[in-house]
């Protein structure tokens, strides 16, 4: 014991815990033509722009999440299209979307339960670039310049859960997203899956 | 001497005001892949209203109650891209930074907010249409504007718990992106940090 108390002098952490405005995001790519099925937060990623996970599928010992907003990004950019025939569908970076949340569906797992199961297109992202564009041209075989998101990129545009969900340290986690069939896209896409909500952390 | 009857401050008496923090960075296309924020005294208002580089003078102090990211994105034209290929504009740029970007800010040695760009919308800004008059030869060019988010004064990022940030101690932000970014037409933009609370300060 009096050697515990020794060690007590030189501790990093202190009692008590901290809450934070904090997000959880992972992001992998959707492949046209293959993919059916995307898992989130189960692996460590390259960059932090991709992932801000310190462990694969879990939280580090000492910190919990409060789950109380899920939001889906799509990481696209403006595209150049040719027009397509009158009376056919056109392909563009909106169909590309549309394509991709009127068929997504979202699980949230948590230990061995799920926790939700959520079309895509309920799961606004709620942020993202908002602007206008407008083609000049004489038409010779038609043009088309767009971009889309996942819904109105105002933060008010966002699903909060009507009860937060808490994800303890150090309990497995995991989001799914899947397809019945695989869709062609103009472009492969990352997508970011971001949980929203409160950090609790050490006091440091 | 009586110094109390020439002070000017009373009582040790601190006055809560609304206040707002920024600071502005020039995004150099394609070379930027990390913006510092706070830590220069810019003497430019536009630009910055900080007094002292990366921290407050006593007894000065701001509890922090939203966080916004404003990309001064100008109304721009460019070449129409080919069909299929991504296109360069006003869009493209805010689609750019704000997919790869991610906002860390530290007080003290550690980390208070870590989230991606397009999670920190840039609040009130322009808001317009674009239109083309189709007089250009094939491929033609587009126009187009953008802002990071709906430009809607109410669209920012609000913390779920505020953060104080004390006198005298040290805090900076820094934007990092996993490579630099080309901009349309090679123009750099300016990208402001935006904190929106409650600046206390003494009574005088």
């Amino acid at each position: 014991m009096r050697q515990l108390r020794q060690y007590a002098q030189y501790q990093t952490q202190y009692p008590g815990k901290e809450v934070i405005d904090a997000a959880l995001w992972d992001t992998v790519l959707y492949t046209s033509a293959a993919t059916v099925a995307l898992t989130f937060f189960n692996a460590l990623r390259a960059t932090i722009d991709l992932s801000n996970m310190r462990a694969a599928g879990q939280l580090p010992a000492g910190e919990s999440f409060m789950i109380r907003a899920i939001r889906v990004f799509f990481k696209g950019r403006p595209e150049s299209t040719a027009t397509a025939a009158a009376g056919a569908v056109q392909p563009d970076a909106i169909d590309d979307i549309a394509q991709l949340v009127d068929s997504g569906v979202l699980q949230l797992n948590i230990g061995q339960k799920d926790y939700g199961i959520y079309p895509l297109y309920l799961l606004a992202a709620g942020g993202g670039p908002y602007g206008g564009i407008a083609v000049e041209n004489i038409l010779v075989a038609g043009a088309a310049a767009s971009y889309g998101q996942n819904g109105d990129p105002h933060i008010y545009n966002t699903f909060t859960l009507s009860v937060p969900i808490l994800i303890k340290s150090q309990i497995n986690f995991n989001c799914v997203l899947t397809w019945p069939a695989a869709l062609t896209l103009i472009r492969n896409v990352n997508i970011q899956v971001v949980l929203d909500g409160d950090l609790i952390r050490s006091i440091q | 001497m009586n110094y109390n009857d020439y002070r000017s401050q009373y009582g040790g008496s601190i006055e809560v005001i609304g206040g707002v923090l920024y600071d502005t960075v020039a995004y150099v296309s394609a070379a930027s892949v990390a913006l510092t924020y706070f830590t220069v005294v810019r003497n430019n208002l536009a630009l910055s209203n900080i007094e002292l580089a990366g921290t407050f003078p006593s007894p000065k102090a701001f509890l922090i109650r939203s966080v916004s990211c404003k990309i001064m994105q100008r109304a721009f034209s460019s070449a129409r891209a080919a069909a299929g290929q991504v296109q360069p504009g006003a869009i493209d740029n805010i689609a750019q930074l704000v997919n790869t970007g991610v906002f860390e800010f530290t007080i003290g040695s550690k980390r208070y907010i870590h989230m991606p760009l397009w999670m920190m919308p840039g609040g009130s800004s322009a808001q317009g249409v674009a239109a083309g008059d189709g007089d250009v030869a094939d491929p033609g060019e587009i126009q187009d504007w953008a802002t990071n988010g709906k430009p809607d004064t109410r669209n920012v990022r609000t913390l779920s718990k505020p953060i104080f940030i004390g006198p005298q101690v040290n805090f900076v932000g820094v934007i990092t992106w996993p490579a630099a970014i080309t901009l349309a037409g090679g123009v750099n933009v300016n990208v402001q940090i935006r904190f929106e609370g409650d600046q206390l300060r003494p009574v005088q």
